[in-house]
């Protein structure tokens, strides 16, 4: 080996390609720290869309970005880095999904009172309107898995159809039809609930008549 | 008219429902989409990547690839040494277990040969156990006992001639020394076979 090819670090010898792979390591190790500082709150936001637990979405994040890890060798292969750490976590996150059990309504009404923003409401308020949202999350769930999919990520603004069908590993058109069908599915199933939720002007109407 | 116009008010009530239900679906969706992510978050996801990551290495140092350096130094080494480190090759990776393997067992051997083994330890026979019960000789008896501490033979007592002034209690005409009276009286009387006096 000549000493053109290799660097002298004491006794020891280091042929050039360890001190190139040494570099290419650091490289995808900054690559992965730089998706982390870009990617990890989005990541968040959709495990959390699904598993309604902040420790929980947190731990689908830290997963993610192991298997990116993993896989730093082939980083710069990745087309749409954004769309494809999403899809990572969207297979993380629906499996942990799978092995988890169903937690009650009222788990995720004081996970929603805990974690989402409510300013200038009080306690009340607060506490009223997280358990609307637990309402309208419960229905969202009762939703066909892959209708579901869809409309949890249709939510997010940054994602299009496109990128939701590349996440999801369909066609455009599914995505759309399957948005649909989501959206009717649902306005059925808030239908037949609100047919069952006495209104909140029902009963003083039925006084006021009563007493007439 | 009116008949008319009231269930299309209702219908307009109810799209207007529906409608609400939607866009309440989209809020609550959009609101959890929108959310931020904890504080460090980033941080605490860097930091448990760089744990990962720290074991891998530690385990990988056989196959470094700094050793590469050391080992292919050798002319001809590159045909068992293999292009990322001396040990990433399978043959060389198993020639070293094997290595390890007979040293250990080598050494394991050297040992067993060169020790002798133990002497079994030297058993004394047990004293044959006495009968127990009471000692021929009248004194107390062993009571099974294995072994009996050596005691110094005490002083020897000479027995006293018995004293005159012994208190006698005179009964029916004999003499009787009293201690022996309580314990002998019946049995003296009953082996004596002595008719009682007439009354």
């Amino acid at each position: 080996m000549s000493a053109g090819q290799a660097v002298f670090s004491g006794w020891m010898e280091y042929p050039s390609s360890v001190v190139d792979e040494e570099a290419r390591n650091n490289a995808a190790d900054e690559a992965v720290a730089a998706l982390v500082t870009t990617y990890a709150p989005t990541l968040y936001r959709v495990a959390f869309s699904v598993l309604r637990n902040a420790a929980d979405a947190e731990d689908a994040v830290q997963e993610a970005f192991m298997r990116v890890l993993r896989h730093k060798d082939r980083l710069s292969e990745v087309r749409d880095r954004r769309v494809w750490l999403i899809r990572i976590v969207w297979n993380v996150v629906l499996d942990r999904k799978r092995r988890m059990k169903t937690r009650p309504e009222t788990d995720d009404v004081a996970e929603l009172v805990r974690v989402l923003p409510w300013q200038g409401l009080s306690a009340e308020e607060q506490a009223s309107a997280a358990e609307h949202h637990a309402r309208v999350l419960g229905c969202v769930d009762r939703l066909p898995e892959k209708e579901r999919q869809v409309l949890v990520l249709s939510a997010f603004e940054e994602l299009p159809s496109v990128e939701i069908a590349d996440v999801l590993g369909i066609t455009e058109s599914s995505v759309r039809s399957r948005l649909f069908r989501a959206r009717n599915l649902l306005a059925g199933m808030l239908d037949h609930a609100r047919e069952i939720r006495p209104r909140p002007g029902a009963d003083e109407g039925t006084r006021e008549t009563g007493r007439k | 008219m009116e008949n008319g116009a009231e269930p299309k008010g209702m219908e307009i009530a109810h799209m207007d429902e529906r409608e609400m239900d939607e866009r309440n679906v989209d809020e609550t969706l959009r609101m959890i989409a929108r959310m931020p992510a904890p504080e460090g978050l980033e941080e605490r996801v860097k930091a448990g990547l760089h744990l990962a990551e720290k074991p891998g290495r530690v385990l990988a140092w056989p196959a470094g690839q700094r050793a590469q350096g050391m080992w292919a130094a050798g002319v001809g080494a590159r045909g068992w040494l293999s292009q990322n480190g001396w040990a990433r090759t399978r043959w060389a990776r198993g020639a070293a277990a094997a290595a390890i393997v007979l040293v250990i067992a080598g050494g394991g051997w050297g040992i067993y040969a060169r020790v002798e083994p133990a002497q079994s330890a030297k058993t004394g026979a047990l004293p044959q156990a006495q009968p127990s019960g009471v000692a021929q000789t009248g004194a107390f008896g062993e009571a099974g006992a294995m072994r009996r501490p050596l005691t110094l033979t005490g002083p020897v007592v000479k027995p006293t001639p018995q004293s005159t002034s012994q208190p006698v209690a005179k009964k029916d005409g004999k003499t009787v020394i009293h201690s022996q009276v309580s314990k002998t009286k019946s049995a003296a009387s009953n082996a004596s076979g002595a008719p009682k006096p007439a009354q």
